[in-house]
């Protein structure tokens, strides 16, 4: 009976055996494979949550990149920061994955050492499972050690494609406003603008950028805080929106669009009552004469030069004469010019005589160093021996028209040395000498600077200017208004000199002037 | 609010990110197959 008992053991121990070397590679198998595939696809459903499904129930990212100090109210490119925090973001998801799956893992496995009645069945495949878990956790890991290297790849590669594209932008913006000749000036403030600062175009959101240029908070587009969606360079158009000022204490409205087209600084000076406002007033309505005459267009660039200069037609027409200049720090009166051969933007700058007297008063007139023309006005009667020579009759009647200021060569020698102790090299910028009232004093044919050095005196400024300027024109002008509106044709003739050298084609042929 | 603005302002660039890293994913892949 024994040996049956002794047959039936071997043949159970046999099956036992082969169950054995069945269930354990075959639990090892299968647990290595689901542990080597289950740990990558944990990574790539944590990815897909992250990067595109992003479902209600996404925990939020631990590490979020601060915005850069000082910076704009914009949000961050993606790719300057919140792509490699949610790179983070996925492997923190995943890491949360393949711990729950293998602590289902573990769990199986514990669970098959302590099935009351058949553990002698299950834990040979809670062996091979941990043994396949182990191997499997192993290869697992290093595919997904792969795929987040892959994705850290395509990370990297697009943050420095975007960094390289933003760079090639703004480079092509620069050198764009620079083959048009754009240079900023504030006619506020009077410093030069690198790029204007824009507001945000939502009117119900009063965020404020002061750098909209490609950079980690945008390449060809940026978004406001508010969600607003704006234009990062003027080749994309950022010119349509609200500008302003970047520079801190100034932010002044630049409503005349800069950035579109060249600007030119003209600004006058000479004496007090020398003719200055009545000389910028006549320019103003012969430009506005050719605007009707749709030879050009020539437009108001904000509402203070509308203001300012809204009556310079009426002035010229009813021949009244003008107020005096506050001594306040001038604001430009900006102008666009649309000519045939492009615009440009006028920055008129008329400043009071008496700034013209001391230093203090010059050297505050910082626009003086953004100029490459610039306009003396002199009123010839304010030169005593002029004056002196005139008849009894035509003093009488000139009298109150007379600039009271002292010699005009006062406010041009503080001016000249102003200008040269700002850092302009004289023998670059051009002036034009203008000699007022010529239609009250006639316009006598011939050389004007021989006329002003032999009739009023003024050998030494004539010397003076010739010698320090590139290049010096002498002009005599009458501000009078004919009857087909236009104004005496000696504006116009200053007019096409003082553009000659900035491309504006006017509408004007005059012997000896080209533009 | 903000986080509103980032998830639609930054929605097509992660999604750009992940189908380029599936892509990569694929084509590592697939490669010794192809070679």
């Amino acid at each position: 009976m024994w040996v049956v008992y002794v047959i039936g053991f071997i043949l159970a121990a046999g099956v036992y055996v082969a169950y054995l070397s069945i269930t354990i590679p075959g639990a090892a198998a299968v647990a290595c494979v689901v542990y080597a595939v289950g740990m990558p696809g944990a990574y790539l459903t944590g990815l897909g949550k992250v990067l595109a499904t992003r479902p209600p129930e996404l925990p939020a990212p631990q590490r979020w990149p601060k915005p850069p100090a000082n910076g704009d109210p914009a949000l961050l490119q993606y790719f300057y920061g919140p792509a490699l925090a949610d790179a983070d973001h996925a492997v923190r998801i995943a890491y949360g994955n393949c711990r729950k799956f293998w602590e289902f893992g573990t769990e199986h496995v514990r669970d098959s050492f302590h099935a009351d009645s058949a553990t002698w069945f299950t834990a040979p495949l809670g062996v091979g499972g941990a043994v396949g878990m182990a191997l499997g956790t192993a290869a697992g890991a290093l595919i997904t050690a792969v795929f987040a290297l892959i994705h850290l790849v395509v990370v990297a590669v697009s943050a420095a494609l975007v960094r390289v594209f933003g760079t090639a932008l703004r480079a092509a913006d620069t050198s764009m406003l620079w083959v048009k000749n754009v240079r900023m000036v504030c006619p506020n403030c009077y410093e030069r603008v690198p790029y204007p600062a824009y507001d945000c175009p939502n009117d119900a959101c009063n965020h404020r950028h002061r750098d909209v240029r490609p950079g980690p908070q945008g390449i060809i587009g940026r978004r406001c805080l508010c969600g607003t969606r704006m234009s990062t360079l003027l080749l994309f158009g950022s010119s349509r929106m609200a500008a302003f000022c970047p520079h801190p204490g100034c932010e002044h409205s630049l409503e005349y669009r800069p950035g579109e087209a060249p600007e030119i600084v003209l600004p006058f000076f000479g004496a007090t009552g020398a003719g200055k406002t009545r000389l910028l007033f006549s320019m103003v309505t012969q430009l506005q004469a050719w605007t009707d005459k749709g030879q050009l267009t020539a437009e108001f660039g904000d509402s203070s030069t509308a203001r300012e200069l809204d009556i310079a037609s009426s002035v010229m027409r009813t021949g009244s004469s003008t107020t005096g200049t506050s001594v306040e720090l001038p604001r430009a009166n900006v102008i666009r010019l649309i000519a045939k051969k492009g615009t440009r933007i006028l920055q008129l700058y008329d400043a009071a005589g008496e700034r013209f007297y001391n230093t203090d008063r010059t050297q505050e007139l910082r626009y003086l160093n953004k100029a490459r023309t610039f306009i003396l006005v002199i009123d010839p009667l304010s030169v005593e021996s002029f004056w002196q020579q005139l008849p009894a009759a035509t003093q009488a009647e000139l009298g109150s028209v007379r600039s009271a200021a002292p010699s005009p060569d006062l406010a041009y020698q503080q001016t000249h040395q102003q200008i040269e102790a700002m850092g302009v090299q004289l023998r670059k910028v051009r002036l034009a000498v203008v000699f007022s009232r010529a239609d009250l004093i006639g316009v006598p044919d011939g050389d004007v600077a021989e006329w002003a050095r032999d009739e009023l005196g003024l050998g030494n400024l004539i010397r003076s200017t010739t010698q320090n300027f590139k290049e010096t024109r002498y002009f005599r002008t009458a501000a009078i208004m004919a009857a087909d509106g236009l104004m005496h044709k000696s504006i116009a003739e200053l007019m096409v000199w003082l553009m000659a050298r900035e491309g504006v084609d006017l509408p004007v042929e005059l012997p000896g002037v080209t533009s | 609010m903000t986080d509103r603005v980032e998830e639609r302002s930054y929605k097509w660039p992660r999604r750009y990110v992940f189908i380029a890293t599936l892509v990569m994913i694929v084509v590592l892949l697939a490669l010794p197959f192809l070679l």
